[in-house]
C-alpha cells in the first residue's frame, strides 16, 4: 500500500518536471553590443592610476560605467593575494576631471560569510557588469578551502549605483563539493535577460565554460568551452546574436598561443579548441567589441610575449578574429632576469557612452593602472606602426 | 536567510550529528544516552561563536549534501542500529551515477553529464527529457522491487528541487554528493561480502 502511494506521488512528481520543463524558456539568441561610436576627432590619451595603495598589493581589475558617466572599478586588494585581509575594493573616476576619489573597501570576508552562510577563507577576483535589470552585478570569488582551485563564485548587486550591495548568493557551477570555479572575463547578454558569465575550472582539469543565469541570479545551465588541462579564463567577443568567438589563456608547454574557440548556433555547441596566432605567457586577456571606421572591429589586450608578463600590448581584428593586427605597446618593461613582480597584468576593457576606452590592469601587483583613450588615438597609433 | 540556506545548514548538521552518533555507538554509549547527546550536538552546531557556528564552518567545506543523503541520515539517525537492506540499492545506484558524473564535472571529458542535470529549455529538450525518463525508470524499478526508500528519495528530492529546497538549480544536487558518492563507494565491498555470506 505505502508502496504504491510512493510510486502515485513520485508520477505526479515527475509530472510537475515534465510541466515546468516545457514551460521554461526556450534556447535565447546572444545580443550583441551596440559600440557607441566616438565623437572626438582629437586623439584623447590619459593615464593615471585607479588604486592609492590602500593595501600593498593589489589585482584583477574591472569596471562599469554609472548612469551619471562616472566609471566605477573594482580590484581585490590586501597584504598579498591569498591573504585573509583581502577585500573588493572599489573607486570612481569623474570625466569631468579626469580624477579618482578614493578608494573604498566594498566586500570582505565577514560580509560574505555573513550573506552565503559559509566559512570564507579568502576572496579574489571581482568581475562587473550592468545587468538586464539595470542593476550593478558584481561576481567575486570566494576561497573557503586550499588555493585558488577551492574557489567559489558569489554575486552581489546594486540598485543604488554601488552606493550600497546586496548580501551575496553563492553561485552553485559545480557537483564537486561546488570547488574550482573562477571568473576573469567579462560577461555577456541574452536576448531574453539571462546572463552569460564565462568562469574556469582549475581544479586537476583547467577548462573553460559558460554560465547562464537567470534574473534571479541562479546558474541555470552551463556550456563546455573547452575541456583538459590547458585553458583558462575564457572572454566572449559576440559578432551577431549567433555568433561569438572565445578566447582563453593557455596553461601549457609547447606553442604558447592564446586559444579560441567559436559557436555559430549562439552557443549550444563550440568548435574544437584551436591555437591562434597570438602570443600568451599564460596570463589573462580581455576584449572588447569596438566599431572601426565604420565596421564592427574587435580589440584585444594582452601580453604579447610567450614568456612573460612584461609586456601589455593592444591588438584590433577587422574580420570577426580571423586574423589581428598589432596597434601599440602600452607597457615594456623587458627585464633581464624577469620578476614577477614588475608585471603588467590582468588587463581590463570597458568602452563608455562616449566613446572612450578605458583600460585597466594590475601594475607591478602595487597599483591598478588606468588608461582612457579613444579610436583617434588609436587610429593614430596603427598609422604610426604601418608606416616604414 | 532563505529556505536553501536553512536546508543546507540542516544537512549538514545531520551529517554531523551522525557520525558522532556511529562514534558513540562505536564506543558503546547505550543508545538512550546517545540520543540525548546527539540532540544536544544538532542544536550546539547552529550556535556561532565569533561569528562561526561549527555548520557553517562545515558548510563551507563541503558545500550542502543532497537530499538522498538528508534522508539516509535521517533513517540512521531514527534505527541506528538495524542495517536496512534497501539502503543497498541507493547506495550501488549512487555509486555509479557519482561515478559517471563526478570525472566529467573535472573537465575529463567535452561531456558535461552534470549540465543534463539543468531541467529546462535553454540548450534543447533532448538532455533534460532524458534525465526525466531515467528518473521514472528508477521510479519504476524502485516500485516493483518495492524499495519504499529509494522511492523516497526520488519523490523527495523531486519535490525539494520543484520548491528550491537548495540553492542549486541542478537535480544532480538534489539527489546525490560527493560525500554520500564517497560512502557509497566505500560500502560496495561491504555489501557484495554481505550477498557473498547470504549465498
Amino acid at each position: 500500500m505505502l508502496n504504491k502511494s510512493l510510486f502515485t506521488l513520485t508520477l505526479l512528481a515527475l509530472s510537475g518536471l515534465l510541466w515546468s520543463l516545457f514551460n521554461s524558456p526556450p534556447p535565447a539568441k546572444f545580443k550583441p553590443s551596440q559600440p557607441p561610436l566616438s565623437g572626438n576627432t582629437h586623439p584623447v590619451y590619459q593615464t593615471d592610476f585607479t588604486s592609492h595603495q590602500s593595501t600593498p598589493e593589489v589585482h584583477s581589475a574591472t569596471a562599469v560605467e554609472l548612469a551619471d558617466q562616472r566609471v566605477m572599478a573594482f580590484w581585490y586588494g590586501g597584504t598579498r593575494e591569498g591573504h585573509k585581509d583581502v577585500s573588493i575594493y572599489s573607486n570612481t573616476w569623474d570625466p569631468q576631471t579626469g580624477q579618482w576619489a578614493q578608494d573604498r573597501e566594498i566586500i570582505n570576508r565577514q560580509f560574505t560569510r555573513d550573506s552565503t552562510w559559509r566559512y570564507i577563507r579568502k576572496l579574489g577576483n571581482p568581475v562587473v557588469m550592468r545587468g538586464s535589470d539595470q542593476g550593478l552585478w558584481l561576481f567575486y570569488v570566494s576561497v573557503s578551502i586550499g588555493g585558488w582551485a577551492g574557489s567559489a563564485i558569489n554575486l552581489s548587486r546594486s540598485y543604488d549605483e554601488g552606493r550600497t550591495w546586496s548580501p551575496a548568493r553563492r553561485l552553485i557551477t559545480s557537483p564537486f563539493f561546488n570547488l574550482s570555479t573562477l571568473i576573469k572575463g567579462t560577461p555577456i547578454h541574452y536576448q531574453d535577460g539571462t546572463i552569460g558569465l564565462p568562469v574556469y575550472h582549475e581544479m586537476l582539469g583547467k577548462f573553460a565554460e559558460l554560465l547562464r543565469i537567470n534574473q534571479d541570479g541562479e546558474v541555470i545551465y552551463k556550456t563546455r568551452l573547452s575541456w583538459g588541462t590547458h585553458s583558462l579564463q575564457p572572454i566572449v567577443f559576440i559578432t551577431s546574436e549567433d555568433n561569438a568567438l572565445v578566447m582563453m589563456r593557455y596553461h601549457g608547454s609547447g606553442l604558447r598561443r592564446i586559444l579560441q574557440t567559436r559557436t555559430r548556433d549562439a552557443g549550444l555547441s563550440w568548435s574544437p579548441v584551436s591555437r591562434s596566432g597570438l602570443p600568451n605567457p599564460n596570463a589573462g586577456i580581455i576584449g572588447l567589441n569596438i566599431q572601426w571606421q565604420g565596421q564592427e572591429a574587435l580589440l584585444l589586450a594582452f601580453n604579447n610575449s610567450e614568456e612573460e608578463r612584461d609586456d601589455l600590448s593592444l591588438a584590433l581584428s577587422l574580420d570577426k578574429g580571423q586574423s589581428w593586427q598589432l596597434i601599440t605597446t602600452i607597457e615594456l618593461n623587458l627585464l633581464d632576469p624577469p620578476d614577477n613582480s614588475k608585471q603588467f597584468s590582468y588587463p581590463w576593457l570597458l568602452q563608455t557612452s562616449n566613446g572612450q576606452i578605458h583600460l585597466f590592469y594590475t601594475w607591478h601587483k602595487s597599483h591598478i593602472k588606468h588608461i582612457v583613450f579613444n579610436q583617434t588615438w588609436l587610429e593614430q597609433k596603427l598609422a604610426e606602426k604601418k608606416r616604414p | 536567510m532563505t529556505l536553501a540556506t536553512i536546508t543546507g545548514l540542516t544537512g549538514i548538521s545531520l551529517l554531523l550529528t551522525a557520525v558522532i552518533l556511529k562514534l558513540l555507538l562505536i564506543f558503546k554509549l547505550p543508545l538512550k544516552k546517545a540520543r540525548i547527546v546527539i540532540l544536544l550536538v544538532f542544536i550546539a552546531a547552529f550556535i556561532p561563536v565569533n561569528g562561526y557556528s561549527v555548520s557553517l564552518y562545515l558548510r563551507g567545506l563541503f558545500n550542502d549534501v543532497s537530499i538522498t543523503t538528508m534522508c539516509l541520515l535521517l533513517l540512521f539517525l531514527y534505527r541506528p542500529v538495524q542495517s536496512n537492506i534497501q539502503s543497498h540499492t541507493v547506495f550501488i545506484l549512487t555509486a555509479l551515477a557519482g561515478t559517471l558524473l563526478y570525472p566529467f564535472a573535472l573537465g575529463y571529458s567535452p561531456v558535461d553529464t552534470y549540465a543534463w542535470g539543468y531541467l529546462n529549455q535553454s540548450h534543447g529538450l533532448t538532455a533534460p527529457l532524458t534525465v526525466t525518463g531515467f528518473l521514472l525508470l528508477l521510479a519504476t524499478y524502485a516500485f516493483i522491487k518495492q524499495n519504499n526508500l529509494l522511492l523516497t528519495c526520488i519523490l523527495l528530492g523531486i519535490t525539494a528541487w520543484q520548491l528550491n529546497l537548495l540553492e542549486s538549480r541542478n537535480i544532480w544536487d538534489y539527489l546525490l554528493d560527493p560525500l554520500l558518492w564517497l560512502y557509497s563507494l566505500y560500502q560496495l565491498p561491504v555489501i557484495v561480502f554481505k550477498h557473498i555470506k547470504k549465498i
